[in-house]
């Protein structure tokens, strides 16, 4: 093959262009996301009053409370089950909306797509009606009203962990499963049809030929739901605020606590100087990144592979 | 076309919103006047209205050079708005800081001390609980706006008279007692409960003067701030107190969820009858007479009776006392005003003087408690005095009074430290808790030493009541 010489400068004609159209962002960028941050890693290396350099004092001081650990455990849990129930879920509700009329297609894909539309606190307002263990619980008045004793939903056995997840999964189904349907809408029909001929079954031509040809939806739906999930504050706050809380012999262990949630706690706390609570938000932060970025690792080798 | 042209006059509208916003300059009284700026935070609408009139009063002489401007900010901004204002070097003159977040402030050279702004005699007129809670390092940090019992017991007489309880518990047994009565008489079927309790961060704040009360005025750590006292000084005490308490929650007179609005608005779960007593703070009253009677909601204003929280020890408190204070910011110091009338003096004086003026003015600050039919205490003996006097007819008054007057501080120390003796509550009342009550004591009194070591409680200079 012979390499064909282009001219850089034909190459480079409309640069200019280009520059200007990046500017606005990238400044907008630099002001509100690079400068900051900058400015609060040079905080996070300074005493109280930020002033003196104390070097990683502050990161030790966050590093010695239980609640940031426990904060990442917690997280990684709930949201590898939110994770794993949303695919499924969404999916196979995908499956079904591609069977329907097209008429009834679109009065479903409106009725699921609403729920997203809800903010987290409003979701939490509207659960918290539902599960609440006083007399305004949806769950507990009915079955007060058949005399079974209520459930404490805010603290008994799995339901706090259960009262932060469905909200959630209620609250992204709709998106998630709109995903979908387009990405099983995009596998040409042929596929399936040539499967047909050749005697596939229903279960072969899902193995063969639709998981396959949905592996970059569910790559952008799995990076999506971990990185809401991990950061996942409001429903947290509003349906348990991070308990229940239990002495132990570890020390005082906060159940549904998230990192994010724990960042805000802290933010009342007297005996964390501003410096510690920024020093938190920083590690906060690596974690997170570190596994976005062995995601979008495996996202970018399985774009290579495919 | 015509449609062009309305989106263009719509979206020049909609750029020029944020532009206008940022044009709106205040209009003084007095033109030229010294701005004197302070911070409030979002209280009642009674407490509110009450406070911005006053500001305007004393901003009617529009001769003294002087003119006092606020900003309120609810619960949620209040902090970051008075830090956010301080980092862009504006910080308010004035601004409130509860009790127990007094001593960060001091910590951080925030606020002035006011030893040298006052006359002896101001702070001769301090009660000893606004004394003691105002008080670090020997010296008065700021000016009480109002002392407010964190814990009372509220009930319904009728209630009380269907079930046949005659008398106001006062003793854990006679608390138990009055709940197996009224228990037989509340409709479950309803959702109605016994009891509410605080549930959360509150309950840890709010049951301070509880495990004060039971462990014979001591606290959960020592005096130097260098060892927990759980299992060692208050074993006993608290461990006949978490029997009790927690048999609240285990015999079913209380639920160990939250009601909706939380601790502060807990007293409406009485009000509209979906408990038979509860546990609320002594500005419960305020919300009784603002909320309910003021509109008409309540048929029968006589029906909540409100006593003293049932105590192991009758000769002490059991109840902490919350509130709010006045702080001088330390750039006070710095300003001087430019304004001929006042000219040369500070800012620190200024502001000294619309404090003085606000809490201890006979009129202004005995009408503000009058209003809040004395939910939130002075700080000042004069003005309790003006105020025993006016308020011989409110059933509530005497209670609060004694319970202010004899209750503890809000802990000095780091929130983690009431937490923990919280979190004995919470572990007792758990579903399925197989811990005994002396383990749970051992196990918070092992978190407190941790949290004494990382929070280096014990080096000098970190406890404000030494003399270090």
């Amino acid at each position: 093959m012979t390499k064909v010489k282009t001219n850089k400068r034909y190459l480079y004609r409309h640069k200019w262009a280009a520059y200007g159209m990046i500017a606005p962002g990238f400044i907008l960028l630099t002001i509100f996301v690079i400068i900051p941050f900058i400015m609060a890693l040079y905080k996070s290396f300074t005493d109280k009053k930020g002033v003196q350099f104390v070097w990683f004092d502050n990161y030790v001081r966050i590093l010695q409370e239980d609640r940031f650990f426990q904060s990442l455990g917690n997280v990684v849990l709930m949201t590898l089950i939110y994770t794993v129930i949303m695919v499924i879920i969404a999916f196979a509700f995908s499956l079904a909306v591609q069977k329907l009329s097209s008429k009834m297609a679109s009065v479903t894909k409106i009725i699921i797509y609403v729920p997203f539309l809800i903010s987290g606190i409003v979701l939490s307002i509207i659960f918290n009606f539902i599960f609440s263990s006083q007399d305004y619980g949806l769950i507990n008045a009915l079955r007060t009203s058949a005399g079974l004793p209520t459930i404490s939903f805010q603290k008994s056995g799995i339901w706090p962990y259960f009262i932060i997840i469905f909200p959630m999964l209620w609250g992204g189904f709709g998106y998630n499963a709109l995903v979908m349907l387009a990405g099983l809408l995009n596998i040409p029909k042929d596929y399936h049809e040539a499967a047909e001929i050749d005697g596939a079954n229903a279960w072969e031509k899902l193995i063969h030929i639709t998981l396959p040809n949905m592996k970059n939806y569910f790559l952008l739906i799995v990076v999506n739901l971990i990185t809401g999930g991990l950061q996942m504050f409001e429903i947290p706050m509003m349906m348990t605020n991070g308990g229940p809380s239990l002495l132990t012999e570890t020390g005082i262990i906060y159940k549904t606590l998230t990192p994010v949630l724990f960042i805000f706690q802290l933010e009342g706390s007297s005996a964390i100087t501003e410096p510690q609570k920024v020093a938190g938000s920083i590690l906060i932060m690596i974690p997170i990144a570190l596994i976005n970025i062995l995601v979008f690792k495996v996202l970018k080798s399985e774009k290579n592979n495919g | 076309m015509k449609n062009t042209k309305l989106l263009k006059v719509f979206s020049l509208a909609i750029l020029l919103i944020p532009i206008c916003s940022g044009c709106n300059k205040e209009t003084l009284k007095e033109p030229g006047a010294e701005v004197i700026t302070i911070y409030i935070k979002d209280f009642e609408d009674w407490s509110n209205d009450y406070f911005i009139d006053a500001i305007d009063r004393y901003n009617d002489n529009v001769n003294d050079g002087v003119e006092v401007v606020y900003k309120m900010h609810d619960e949620s901004s209040y902090t970051l708005a008075v830090q956010s204002a301080r980092q862009d070097g504006d910080a308010p003159d004035i601004y409130m800081v509860d009790y127990s977040n007094l001593w960060q402030e001091i910590d951080m050279d925030y606020i002035l001390p006011l030893n040298d702004v006052y006359d002896a005699s101001f702070f001769e007129d301090y009660t000893d609980t606004a004394l003691d809670a105002t008080t670090f390092y020997k010296k008065i940090y700021a000016v009480p706006y109002c002392l407010e019992p964190s814990m009372l017991l509220f009930y319904s007489k009728s209630m009380f008279e269907k079930a046949g309880v005659e008398k106001e518990p006062q003793t854990y047994e006679e608390m138990l007692d009055t709940c197996e009565k009224l228990s037989k008489v509340i409709n479950k079927n309803k959702g109605q409960d016994v009891l509410a309790t605080p549930i959360g961060v509150p309950m840890g704040w709010a049951n301070v003067g509880q495990f004060y009360n039971a462990s014979n005025g001591n606290l959960p750590i020592s005096d130097d701030w260098s060892k927990s006292l759980v299992a060692t000084d208050n074993m006993e005490g608290y461990k006949t107190f978490l029997e009790y308490y927690t048999s609240l929650y285990s015999k079913g007179y209380a639920s160990t969820d939250d009601v909706l609005g939380g601790y502060n608005e807990i007293i409406n779960e009485l009000c509209e009858g979906r408990v038979a007593m509860t546990f609320a703070g002594s500005y419960a009253v305020g919300q009784i007479y603002q909320d309910y009677i003021a509109k008409g909601y309540l048929d029968n204003a006589d029906d909540i009776g409100c006593c003293l929280t049932p105590r192991l020890n009758q000769n002490l408190g059991a109840t902490a006392n919350g509130g709010w204070s006045f702080v001088l910011d330390s750039s006070t110091n710095t300003k001087v005003a430019t304004n001929e009338k006042v000219q040369g003096k500070t800012h620190t004086e200024l502001a000294a003087d619309f404090v003085k003026w606000y809490t201890t003015d006979a009129i202004v600050a005995t009408g503000f408690f009058e209003l809040g039919k004395c939910s939130k205490q002075t700080g000042f003996k004069s003005i309790q005095t003006k105020l025993d006097d006016s308020q011989e007819n409110n059933p509530f008054y005497e209670v609060i009074k004694e319970a202010a007057n004899t209750a503890v501080p809000l802990p000095k120390y780091p929130y983690q430290i009431t937490d923990a003796c919280a979190q004995m509550i919470n572990t007792l009342s758990s579903a399925g808790n197989k811990n005994s009550v002396e383990k749970v004591i051992g196990l918070c009194h092992s978190e407190i030493e941790k949290q004494i070591e990382i929070l280096k409680l014990a080096e000098p200079g970190k406890n404000p009541n030494s003399n270090d």
